[in-house]
């Protein structure tokens, strides 16, 4: 590999140790990012919304180059190029000439981390083209839309050793540290979902231009990632127990054509045009150990954000949507009653969380950015690189998360018959440790720094 | 008690003299004009304590049936009713119910009407061929349940807030006796009226799951293409269940924590995606039953029981309804165990459900 070391981060990384040896090695990482000792390589492809947030989040971390950026709009690729110069590093290469650019952009660079922020369908072609150039690969939800996709990530994985993962997403949260503890005991039932009604942004062709056409195209759980990712690791999916099937229905499709009516009149193209996608899609996921998991998908009515349940031999923890607060019942309360979760969420605060101080920075852009330090999920993705391992969400929790698209796809279109879950582990699942217990060996190996 | 003239007499056999049985017992004595005529129960103590509370209200003793198990159906052959009151335990509701009939008495039970689609089915056969009908009228969720929170949300729904509703979902989520039948009534006593269910609407298949625990999770698919998501757990540390009732045009929850029902509705709420109290809309669109409720010791339920019993009409949750609801049970399981294959609902209604009205309880 042929690199160079910014002169500037070096040195800031250099006087950073002193200080930043007191908070532990991961958050020593946070302020900066090498790999044997020279900066971490970074290819962007997709740079619109969401990958300029993790552009911008990258431009923030000493020790981070971004030789390549790849983007199909013209005006995006610029002001990512125009970014990078700011921030002082040298001039990225850029690609988007045609739809299978980053191809060429996989081919030609020397890059460590492929992050991909694409639109849905060229998510999985992209991983795979990484992972055969010799390069990792980090994507924005969801990691593929077919089985064969996720298989062949799977393969692809294990043929190369290099890894394609929804590494953006970290698998440690409250919930999974205070399920660890028991608050809860066994987890019997979690439900969740994807619960956003987005028929604006789905009429937003300046915004995410092909943000409809799945609606046309497919009816199943289209986004499965967000509710499966935070709650998987309470389940322990792949690590002692695992989805074994799954039945999908959905409702029948009205809401968009109300919707293209209401915003455009009866004459319009979509007032009248027959959305495969139905308005709500429920479905339910039983493990091999025997929980049960209720998935909904609901982005078409009308209605404040989701809510999520977790519910134990011993508790439950009800999240009720962002303006209504989470309560919480475990066994010792009084029988019948609620009590507000705050107090026993901030006590269960995830270690990682606890330890995590950033430093201030910038204001980062993008969509979903306003934060003014670096998140720790990217600080946890550049200690990875660091670390010549995989990020913490694995290539076989991504599959599975993001499997259920075709699955549920699979169920509908058989009115609700019961689809087997692949075993993407080939077996692992029944060997590998539970997400918070790993973590904690890997804590207690390094004397306590994670 | 004095009886006006002008109130036509209900005479009631009460079957089920338990703790329910004198619940119910309790509250048709307090209505005008109705007269516990028979009382039945296997427990002769249980039988003079409930004919001892017939009598302190000053009516005539009633008719004793307490010759074992079957008694009942002495009691339904020789006592001229207008309806039998079955509170037994649940496997005997449908003989219970089906002796009513078959002598020509209308029957209301406790949930769930039958335990087996056999027996659902019988219901329904011998309604049609006699017009005396079984129903579990005796559940109060719907007019009673919350307060009156359901009654007014009906109302609501009835006034379009809400526009169709699309994805329902509900349960009993609440600490209880393991072990017991699933009892889909609770929620399916306001969830069917709500849908239209075998008025415009029935619900087609269904599909359910079991955790390891105990944990139930249904979900049913209706002819028009809506959903139910059903949820049913007794055996966990639930303090209350929750309910979420999505429409087209808005959303109602009411669960655990909240200061109350919660609604959100497009282009009406104030705050985008924000819930906000429903108690205004229930002001703003007062149900008059709701209104009329008063200082009345009977629930509603019993009220319009009585009603539809004097007027020879079908009760709110009618037979075709407590059918529907009661199958659920028998398909849960069998769904269940089968890796949650679908299963087919049969329609009660044989066809009727295209054209039979909403629940309109304003002219009620």
């Amino acid at each position: 590999m042929k690199h160079r070391i910014n002169r500037r981060s070096f040195l800031e990384a250099s006087a950073g140790l002193g200080a930043a040896g007191a908070l532990g090695a991961g958050d020593a990482k946070a302020q900066h990012a090498s790999i044997d000792g020279r900066p971490a390589l970074f290819g962007f492809i997709g740079v619109g919304d969401r990958g300029s947030y993790h552009l911008d989040i990258a431009l923030g971390i000493d020790g981070v180059e971004v030789p390549a950026i790849c983007d199909i709009n013209d005006e995006h690729l610029h002001r990512a190029a125009r970014w990078v110069e700011e921030s002082g590093r040298k001039p990225p290469k850029l690609y988007g000439k045609t739809r299978t650019d980053f191809e060429r952009m996989c081919a030609q660079e020397d890059l460590d981390c492929v992050v991909c922020c694409t639109s849905w369908k060229t998510h999985a072609p992209i991983m795979l083209s990484s992972m055969r150039n010799g390069k990792n690969a980090v994507c924005e939800v969801p990691l593929v839309q077919t089985l064969e996709e996720a298989w062949e990530i799977v393969d692809t994985h294990e043929k190369t050793g290099k890894w394609a993962t929804l590494g953006l997403k970290i698998p440690y949260s409250t919930l999974s540290n205070m399920v660890y503890e028991g608050v809860l005991g066994e987890i019997t039932h979690c439900e969740g979902g994807y619960v956003h009604d987005l028929r604006l942004v789905k009429f937003d062709p300046e915004r995410e231009p092909w943000r409809l056409q799945p609606a046309v195209e497919r009816n199943a759980n289209l986004y499965p990632d967000h509710p499966t990712c935070a709650l998987m690791p309470s389940m322990d999916i792949n690590h002692t127990d695992r989805f074994d099937y799954l039945v999908s229905i959905s409702s029948r499709s009205v809401m968009l054509n109300r919707y293209a009516e209401l915003l455009y009149g009866p004459e319009n193209y979509y007032a009248t045009k027959k959305f495969a996608l139905g308005d709500a899609n429920v479905t339910l996921l039983r493990t091999v150990n025997g929980k049960l998991y209720t998935l909904h998908h609901d982005t078409h009515t009308p209605h404040p954000r989701e809510f999520q349940r977790v519910q134990g031999t011993k508790g439950i923890l009800f999240s009720l949507g962002q303006d209504l607060g989470r309560f919480i019942h475990v066994d010792g309360m009084p029988e019948g009653k609620w009590e507000p979760a705050e107090e026993i969420l901030k006590k269960y605060r995830h270690p990682l969380d606890t330890a995590y101080q950033p430093k201030r920075r910038q204001r980062i852009r993008g969509h979903g950015g306003g934060e003014t330090s670096t998140p720790l999920f990217w600080q946890r993705l550049v200690l990875a690189l660091n670390e010549k391992r995989m990020t913490d969400l694995d290539v076989y929790d991504s599959v599975t998360s993001s499997a259920i698209i075709p699955l549920t796809a699979m169920s509908v279109a058989r009115s609700g018959e019961p689809v087997d879950f692949p075993d993407f582990t080939n077996g692992k699942w029944k060997t590998s440790a539970r997400i918070e217990e790993a973590f904690r060996k890997r804590r207690q190996d390094r004397g306590g720094n994670q | 008690m004095m009886q006006t003239s002008s109130v036509k007499p209900v005479r009631l056999g009460f079957v089920g003299v338990g703790p329910r049985g004198v619940y119910h017992l309790k509250n048709a004595i307090a209505i005008p004009g109705v007269e516990p005529a028979a009382l039945c129960d296997v427990n002769e103590a249980r039988l003079q304590e409930a004919a001892a509370i017939a009598r302190a209200v000053g009516r005539a003793a009633p008719r004793l049936y307490s010759k074992g198990p079957t008694d009942y159906d002495r009691m339904c052959a020789e006592e001229t009713l207008d309806a039998v009151i079955c509170s037994t335990p649940a496997q005997t509701h449908a003989a219970v119910c089906l002796a009513a009939n078959r002598n020509g008495k209308h029957a209301a039970a406790e949930a769930p009407l039958a335990l087996t689609l056999e027996d659902t089915w019988s219901l329904v056969d011998v309604f049609e061929k006699t017009k005396k009908w079984s129903a579990t009228a005796l559940q109060e969720t719907l007019l009673d349940g919350e307060n009156g929170a359901n009654l007014s949300l009906l109302h609501l729904v009835r006034n379009g807030l809400l526009g169709e509703m699309i994805h329902c979902e509900d349960g009993v989520l609440r600490r209880g006796r393991a072990g017991r039948d699933m009892n889909p009534d609770p929620p399916m006593n306001r969830l069917l009226p709500l849908m239209n269910i075998n008025r415009g609407d029935r619900f087609d298949f269904m599909m359910s799951a079991s955790s390891a625990r105990g944990y139930n999770a249904s979900i049913i698919h209706t002819a028009k293409g809506n959903l139910v998501t059903l949820n049913y757990d007794v055996t966990g540390p639930n303090p209350a269940g929750y309910c979420r009732l999505q429409g087209t045009k808005g959303v109602y929850m009411s669960g655990p924590g909240l200061p109350g029902p919660m609604i959100y509705i497009d282009g009406i709420t104030p705050t985008p995606h924000r819930w906000e109290k429903v108690d205004p809309y229930f002001a703003r669109y007062p149900h008059p039953l709701r209104a009329q409720a008063g200082n009345v010791p009977s629930p509603l339920t019993w009220r319009l029981l009585v009603k539809a019993l004097r007027e020879g009409t079908d009760p709110v949750f009618d037979i075709y309804d407590s059918a529907t609801s009661s199958a659920i049970i028998g398909f849960s399981r069998q769904s269940a165990a089968n890796r949650s294959k679908p299963v087919q609902f049969p329609d009660f209604t044989r066809g009727r459900w295209k054209e039979r009205q909403s629940v309109n309880l304003i002219s009620a």
